[in-house]
């Protein structure tokens, strides 16, 4: 069975103290479209944060899922927008197209 | 059994805030019912901070941590907007829109003595700030967007780099210019043209301007500038080449958030070098045009984060001090 590196929840980033300094220096912490979250598996301070943000943990397929729709929808968005705010122009900036996200394990 | 006031030799107070705390003391927060402890971080690290009230990017931010103002910019996707929020270290608050829509511009000083100047698209106003209203002051000589700014803590002492103008477009610019409170004038060239996304900080007899994008390739430059109040050198330069940087601080403590598609990294710099340290939490899903405010490298924020445009992250540096909750396990 391979060994997880990671693992996944959903959790609602409410602003200040949702990861607060000390989570950042003890965890690598990485958001991603749709409010999910990766953190190191196995890891007590991990687990302890993913419980304190009421996160919801999420398996890697349905963490997967999740951005996939997020991304989807934002690609969808995107490519319906004018082609004058998809072109680069003087005095208007363009966001670029949203990249497909592959999740590691 | 021993007791706390017998180690310490003071008993654990009880407040409603750290205020006259000193490092090492533990202390009851009884606002909210919790131990804490006053200590100084280890490392530099990224926290999230507030949520924006009105999601954008490229917007124009200026202050430090705890009183910043990040005014106007550009609906994601969308049309231009002057919406303007105060930051309090917490939480985001509507205020006075900026006069004008205003993109990428120049900005300066404090919540309470502020500057922002031209932006897209494009334009030379320019507006100060006085913690509740917005005033007119002096033009830039040019009308210009994409610009870099040294004028951390300072509303008076203030050096831009001008990114872009009509006549530049992408392929960026060499130009300065300066600010005294009141008058815009023609300032000393860089040695290298840059447009989007450089940064700068510290003031105007101190400044650093680093990374950016121009066209044509190779685009995302590392390249670093020190200015000395009269003429810009060269310096060691970024790690990594990105043309969507943001960052804050000064001449000696500069933070950079080296942002490319998917990446996530930052470089502080000390005056001489730019080191690698911790990374953001948020990497941007392909393209990102936050706005920072700090007052030093140890210090400070980027907001428009995220998928939404509207989230904050807080960098707090090694060697500051800093509350923590005390849990038991």
């Amino acid at each position: 069975m391979a060994h997880k590196t990671y693992q996944y929840c959903v959790a609602e980033n409410w602003g200040k103290g949702f990861i607060t300094h000390n989570d950042a220096v003890k965890l690598g912490f990485r958001g991603f479209p749709g409010e999910v979250w990766r953190v190191d598996a196995h890891n007590q301070d991990a687990n302890g944060w993913v419980s304190r943000v009421n996160g919801t943990h999420k398996t890697l397929s349905e963490a997967q899922a999740i951005v996939d729709a997020e991304i989807t929808q934002a690609q969808a968005d995107w490519d319906a927008l004018p082609a004058e705010q998809k072109a680069p122009s003087v005095g208007f900036e363009n966001i670029s197209r949203p990249e497909d996200i592959t999740l590691e394990e | 059994m021993t007791t706390y006031k017998e180690i310490q030799g003071t008993a654990v107070q009880s407040l409603a805030s750290n205020t006259g705390t000193i490092e090492g003391q533990i202390w009851y927060d009884n606002a909210n019912n919790v131990f804490k402890l006053e200590t100084v971080t280890s490392s530099g690290a990224w926290s999230t901070g507030g949520t924006l009230n009105t999601a954008r990017l490229v917007a124009n931010g200026f202050g430090t941590q705890t009183a910043a103002v990040y005014a106007a910019g550009q609906n994601p996707g969308g049309p231009a907007s002057n919406a303007t929020e105060e930051y309090n270290g917490t939480s985001w608050t509507s205020v006075n829109n900026y006069p004008t829509s205003a993109t990428a511009g120049g900005t300066a000083g404090t919540l309470t003595a502020g500057l922002v100047a031209g932006g897209g698209g494009v334009i030379s106003t320019a507006n100060e700030y006085d913690g509740t209203s917005w005033a007119g002051t002096g033009s830039l000589p040019t009308a210009a967007d994409n610009i870099g700014s040294c004028g951390t803590d300072t509303q008076t002492n203030v050096i831009m780099t001008i990114g872009r103008t009509p006549a530049s477009g992408n392929a960026g610019t060499t130009t300065s210019v300066t600010y005294n409170g009141s008058v815009f004038a023609g300032g000393p060239a860089t040695n290298t043209a840059r447009m989007f996304g450089m940064v700068s900080g510290g003031t105007g007899t101190a400044g650093i301007v680093y990374g950016g994008f121009v066209d044509p390739s190779p685009n995302a430059m590392t390249n670093t500038e020190e200015y000395n109040g009269s003429s810009w050198s060269n310096v060691n330069s970024l790690n990594r080449a990105s043309g969507l940087n943001t960052g804050f601080g000064t001449q000696t403590n500069a933070i950079a958030q080296v942002n490319t598609p998917g990446y996530k990294g930052t470089e502080q710099y000390d005056g001489t070098c730019w080191t690698n340290v911790a990374d953001m939490s948020q990497a941007d899903n392909g393209s990102n045009y936050s706005a920072a405010a700090g007052s030093t490298g140890s210090a400070g924020f980027i907001s428009s984060r995220g998928p939404g445009f509207n989230s904050t992250e807080e960098w707090l540096g090694a060697g500051s001090a800093t509350t923590q909750t005390l849990t038991t396990t």
